[in-house]
């Protein structure tokens, strides 16, 4: 049998058609969801013993990016380790067994590491360490904690036990980033499970690299679902707010349904549907509901979901409810301003599904990719980006062209906060939301793993030691003054802007090695101390004199240069700050670092 | 300043080369790149035309013949001249902006400014074009002063200066900024700079199903100092892409039709003044607001504007109304005539139109104390929709365009042309002046004084439009007056008409026909629009409020409501065969292309109007769709009231014009088979916004 590895060349293919979805699939990891089981990694206790095992727990460990095969560990839980050079099992079979699976872990390599997941002990997906590799621009450097996210959907059999449907991996994210969509798998080589059963365990197969995994967790799927059955539906004239309006109206259009829909009903028209809902299961249900103008779920006479009257068809409501097992009356009502009534939920053991029909959800336009290539000198461009779902129109991207060598390097700032608000590796920008027709979302799409970053304005006054560093500009109406951007020689913009006297340079350069952007912070003239924010996250670890893990290992300071002032990590109950304070009177400061991710 | 990389080179070598190639067919036919061969040249595209084109685009020439006749016309006193673009600059011109030194620099929708050499090809015939600057966001006007480019980014006023002298920027200055919410109709225009090097700037509203300011500012014209300081000047704006100062230094800004805009207009600002749109008024109670308006206190339909102003501090009335589809769609540039080197028309106004890709011109003259005045068209047929206009050093102007996402009557995406006057006095309605008994009307050429003589040559309708938070109006209280007397002049250049029953805070239209020059010259464009805000001193006119009819206001919608029916049929006994639900998408389109049903199918087709514009769904004869969008658009005000739906056979089946977020359902039976043209017949829209239904 032929092992699939990991697509490096899928990526070439995938990523063409795949801004769009990755738009969404960054929705997807912010989007609220039903708690996943955790498989613990404090100790072996979820796995399959063996007699002897490269696999260890630790508690903190750290891998030098530049060095291969290198990975210290420290006494302690939380931390599944592979060691190659232990004698033992390269594989680790977990006690769980599962069909239907959405799999997401963390994981750590060692420099040139790779492992395999191996669904079910026999489909497998395969992590290499890839960093800054041309082809794939997901991964992270070496000793930094990523993320991996696999939705698997297990073979299908019939009553006699053929199979009618292949197992799929439906969607792998590195870093937030789809790398593969639906596709057909092929079987692992070093697969035991030569015969294939509804359920298997999960298989963790390292090499000959060290490399961690935690924060396992998981949510196995059954093939329940919610049932709507006996559905009529009523048409009422007008839209209304108050519900209870309808008992004193008469319906202009009342019949029975199989399906949800506004397409029922009429524009500027109330629709209800009553009916029966079969809940296949007790348990915790989460429903989301998306919808132009007001709509209301009513289950066994109970509010389960309202969207507060929105008329805002691409926002999304949620709300979690305990249902039992049974039949129960339903009631939805749906306020037709906008044509858009969609409503999904997840249960226990049941993955997303939808009430409402296709044709029920108002789609967006979307558009064909455009791609803002980066040529031979950096690029710029201001526009809007969301972060976390949220707009930020105040943000300029650039682009720093690739060499031969190396991925391209990409930041976007906050021209209003002069903050670094995300880095990526790989391709820069799509556009096609802002230069297509009308451009209505003015949206630049990173075309690339981001790293988001705190984005918080870096100077203040005063050193909130112990509290929350502040998160808009310290000046009247929260801009600085003097502000804009310089461009040298090279093209690459430096950053300018003043706080009462206080003057600061911000500019990013690529690094020596193209592993990361090189900032350089000039400060001049503070009339009093001030205090200049190099980085805040939930651990900040030094590793030698001037190189740092920020944020728990999600990227790193490197080479800190701060001259004669002094750079301080601050440990709050908020995580910790990496600060600088910049004494008075003192001409020139000049602060250097570099930021590898 | 930079050569050209490798790229351009090559792209203009081939330009070179190209005579009418297929690709710049229309570029080279339908303006006048090729002046001397002008008639010849029209005939060897059409002829080409006829190689390249099927059967539906010559259907769109021959439509396109008709209405170029005044373009024509007008051609032989303005001449369009297409300045080339490279092939790899996509021009979409949102600024335009000389320098010191007579180059052009242009602002593009997609955050570049090209600065391009010798734009009158006097040296070359393409001229040299460099990228100045690039990555701003969507500015939509281009400044300079003092050797440095200024211009709006969505959220900033920004400096652009090139601080070494080596032609490219490098310094991206904030002068001022204001918070956006990320609102896609939140553009921001300007700076237009003032004697005193103060900047003025104008922010749109946002649009959330009506015009609303989401954030501080919007809907306000703002005054910034080269120093970052802002003093907020006035507000009542919607959609402000235009302002320009007249010879003697006066603020205008042209507004669009829009929630409580009922149509397009010209409107003089001072300091303080409110312009109409309640929402900018959101900021009135700000320290430093000049206004205290309230917004509270507007009703959502007030009558007409002209009465709702009365007593009110700060209330400015619009200077001159366009009339919704008759003198443009989208008013979107004003630039003053300042010398006499550009015809006879100095002192006047231009006012660029992007939809309907023309320029048209205003006299203003000042009673009371205000401002009012007529407009005019002046020159159509440009190639795409018109953003920006610019005086050049040689007295001819420049015209920067983009269509993209708002259709224009001008097909191309985006172009650069220049209007050039050649000379010749075209015989016009020069000025057009209320007097205590009608009005003079003053001509660029002695009449012929026994047509002039006569009041049968002259025709005078008044109307108005209501004021309501409603999308647009109607024209409304639409009333004939009489021509009592048309007195001649002793020079022949002025004809003093003695008129009754104009009326105050009302639009009065003009025709004059069978009227020609002393040496037999027709006038080129016979009409105006004359909007009386009051009368000189001393007038004899009824009273404005005396002859105030607030009758119902009433958008038509068609002639034939057979074509239109919005029952269901009784004798639809099992309902509609199949249902339709046809709806808008952003950029003037139906969200189908083509639809198909059975002959003879019952059809229930439900329009629904997403859009932030007025539009209906007209269903045609096979091979009508052009046309009747040419009808609808021929309409002119009677248009406005019947829907723009033309009384023609061509017309099978129409919904009615509706509002924006709105729809309606109409019931047809399918006809026999064959391909049915569908279109928006809204003035302007019908050349993108169309379909097909298919029945077979």
């Amino acid at each position: 049998m032929t092992s699939f590895k990991f697509p490096f060349l899928y990526f070439l293919t995938l990523l063409s058609f795949a801004f769009i979805e990755k738009a969404k699939s960054q929705e997807n990891i912010s989007s609220p969801s039903l708690s996943s089981e955790p498989l613990t990694t404090d100790d072996l206790s979820q796995f399959h013993p063996s007699k002897s095992t490269k696999w260890i727990i630790a508690g903190n460990i750290s891998a030098d990016r530049d060095q291969k095969n290198d990975l210290e560990t420290k006494n302690g839980k939380g931390v599944l380790v592979y060691l190659p050079k232990l004698k033992g099992d390269k594989a680790l079979e977990t006690k769980l067994k599962h069909g239907d699976i959405d799999l997401n872990l963390d994981f750590l390599l060692s420099k040139s590491a790779s492992f395999s997941i191996l669904f079910q002990g026999r489909y497998e997906v395969k992590i290499t360490d890839a960093w800054l590799s041309n082809a794939n621009n997901a991964m992270r450097a070496p000793g930094l904690w990523q993320n991996l996210s696999v939705r698997f959907r297990a073979s299908e059999f019939d009553s006699r036990g053929s199979k009618i449907k292949d197992a799929v991996l439906e969607q792998i994210l590195i870093n937030g980033q789809q790398v593969q969509g639906s596709t057909k798998i092929l079987i692992s080589e070093h697969s035991s499970f030569r015969t294939e059963s509804e359920t298997g365990p999960l298989v963790i197969l390292g090499e000959i690299s060290p490399f961690a995994i935690r924060n396992i967790s998981y949510k196995i799927y059954e093939k329940d679902e919610i049932k709507l059955t006996d559905i009529k539906f009523k048409v009422y004239p007008g839209l209304h707010k108050n519900i209870d309006t309808l008992l004193s109206l008469k319906p202009k259009r009342t019949g029975i349904t199989d399906s949800i829909s506004h397409q029922v009903g009429d524009r500027k028209s109330q629709l209800v549907f009553n009916g029966f809902a079969e809940i296949p299961t007790d348990g915790e249900y989460l429903f989301k509901l998306t919808a132009g103008g007001g709509a209301w779920l009513f289950i066994d006479g109970k509010l389960v979901i309202e969207n507060k009257g929105s008329r805002d068809f691409e926002k999304a409501f949620y709300a979690k409810q305990k249902l039992k097992k049974g039949k129960f009356p339903f009631r939805i009502v749906y306020s037709n301003s906008d044509e858009c009534l969609v409503l999904h939920y997840e249960g226990p053991q049941i993955p997303w599904h939808s009430l409402t029909t296709n044709a029920s959800v108002r789609l967006s336009e979307k558009f064909d990719p455009l791609e803002y290539k980066v040529r031979r000198r950096p690029v710029i461009q201001r526009g809007f980006m969301l972060k976390n779902g949220i707009i930020n129109p105040y943000i300029v991207s650039v682009g720093i062209p690739t060499d031969k060598n190396s991925q391209g390097l990409n930041y976007a700032y906050d021209m209003k906060k002069f903050s670094l608000t995300t880095v990526w590796h790989g391709k820069y920008i799509d556009v096609s939301n802002m230069w297509t027709e009308r451009g209505e979302k003015q949206l630049e799409i990173p075309l690339g793993a981001r790293l988001e970053l705190p984005g918080k304005p870096i100077l203040a006054k005063k050193i909130p030691e112990s509290s929350v560093w502040p998160d808009s500009v310290q000046a009247p109406e929260g801009v600085y003054s003097n502000r804009g951007y310089k461009l040298g020689h090279d093209g690459f913009p430096i950053f300018y802007y003043a706080l009462d006297g206080v003057s600061i340079e911000d500019s990013f350069v690529p690094n020596q090695d193209r592993t990361g952007l090189t900032r350089l912070l000039k400060i001049k003239n503070p009339v009093e101390t001030s205090y200049c924010l190099l980085a805040e996250g939930k651990v900040i670890e030094k590793v030698s004199e001037g190189n740092f893990s920020v944020d728990d290992k999600q990227y790193y300071i490197a080479g800190l240069e701060t001259g004669a002032t002094k750079a301080t990590v601050y440990h709050g109950t908020e995580g910790d700050k990496l600060v600088v304070s910049i004494p008075a009177q003192q001409e020139n400061s000049m602060i250097k670092f570099d930021i590898i991710w | 300043m930079v050569a050209f990389d490798s790229n351009f080179v090559g792209i203009f070598s081939r330009f070179e080369g190209e005579i009418c190639s297929l690709k710049r067919r229309r570029y080279c036919c339908n303006t006048d790149l090729i002046q001397k061969e002008h008639l010849s040249k029209k005939r060897f595209c059409k002829h080409l035309n006829g190689i390249f084109y099927s059967i539906l685009v010559s259907l769109f020439t021959q439509v396109s013949f008709a209405q170029n006749d005044i373009a024509d016309r007008e051609n032989k006193f303005y001449q369009i001249i297409s300045v080339p673009i490279p092939d790899s600059v996509k021009l979409e011109v949102g600024g335009l902006a000389f320098t010191d030194d007579d180059k052009l620099g242009v602002a593009t929708r997609r955050g570049e400014i090209w600065v391009i050499e010798d734009p009158y090809q006097q040296k070359n015939r393409l001229p040299k074009y460099s990228l100045f600057a690039s990555g701003l966001h969507e500015p939509l006007w281009l400044a300079q002063k003092n050797g440095a480019f200024y211009t709006t980014q969505r959220s900033e006023l920004t400096k652009i200066s090139d601080t070494n002298a080596d032609g490219l920027a490098d310094n991206f200055h904030t002068v001022y900024s204001w918070p956006i919410s990320g609102n896609y109709h939140e553009y921001s225009y300007g700076p237009l700079i003032l004697p005193n090097g103060n900047m003025l700037v104008t922010l749109n509203l946002s649009w959330v199903g009506r015009g609303e300011s989401l954030t501080k500012w919007r809907g306000w014209m703002l005054q910034i100092t080269e120093d970052g300081k802002m003093t907020p000047f006035a507000t009542g704006m919607r959609s402000p892409a235009a302002f320009g100062l007249n010879k003697v230094g006066d603020i205008f800004f042209a507004e669009n039709q829009g929630d409580w805009i009922g149509s397009g207009r010209i409107t003089h600002l001072d300091q303080g003044d409110f312009a109409g749109h309640p929402a900018g008024l959101r900021w009135s109670g700000e320290p430093n607001s000049p206004i205290a308006l309230k917004r509270s206190s507007f009703p959502d339909s007030a009558g007409l504007m002209f009465d709702y102003a009365k007593g009110k501090p700060n209330f400015k009335l619009p200077s001159i109304w366009f009339p919704h589809t008759v003198m443009g769609i989208s008013t979107s540039a004003i630039i003053s005539v300042n010398s006499d080197k550009f015809g006879p028309f100095e002192g006047q106004l231009l006012v660029g139109d992007q939809g309907h890709s023309k320029i048209m011109r205003a006299f203003l003259e000042k009673v009371n104390g205000q401002y009012q005045g007529a407009c005019f068209p002046f020159r159509e047929g440009f190639s795409s929709g018109i953003l920006r206009m610019a005086w050049g050093s040689d007295n001819s102007l420049f015209v920067g365009m983009t269509s993209r996402g708002w259709a224009s009557t001008g097909k191309d995406l985006y172009g650069l042309q220049r209007l050039k006057w050649d000379g010749k006095i075209p015989m016009e309605i020069k000025e057009m002046r209320i007097t205590k008994d009608g009005f003079d009307l003053e001509f660029t050429k002695p009449v012929d004084q026994k047509m002039a003589a006569s009041v049968s040559n002259y025709a005078m309708t008044g109307f108005t439009y209501s004021y309501h938070k409603k999308y647009g109006s109607p024209v409304i209280n639409s009333r004939k007056c009489t021509i009592k007397k048309a007195t001649v002049s002793s020079d022949g250049k002025t004809v003093k008409l003695d008129i009754n029953g104009l009326r105050e805070g009302y639009i009065h239209e003009l025709k004059v026909d069978n009227l020609k020059s002393a040496d037999g010259e027709e006038i080129l464009h016979p009409k105006a629009y004359y909007t009386i805000n009051s009368f000189p001193e001393g007038s004899v006119h009824d009273h404005h409020a005396m002859n105030h009819d607030n009758k119902v206001e009433v958008s038509g919608c068609g002639e034939d409501s057979q074509k239109s029916v919005r029952e269901q049929p009784s004798d639809w006994k099992k309902g509609p065969d199949i249902i339709i639900t046809m709806a808008t998408k952003p950029g003037l389109k139906f969200d189908k292309e083509l639809i198909e049903v059975r002959p003879g199918a019952k059809v229930k087709l439900i329009f629904n109007n997403n859009d932030d514009m007025l539009h209906n769904l007209v269903i045609t004869t096979p091979g009508k769709g052009a046309e009747v969008g040419k009808l609808a658009m021929d309409m002119g005000l009677d248009g406005t009231n019947a829907g723009y739906i033309p009384a023609t056979n061509s017309v099978l089946f129409h919904t009615c014009l509706i509002q924006p977020e709105t729809s309606q359902t109409i019931y047809f039976t399918a006809p026999k088979a064959g391909d049915y043209p569908y279109l928006c017949s809204f003035p302007g829209h019908s050349f993108v916004m169309k379909g097909i239904m298919r029945v077979k």
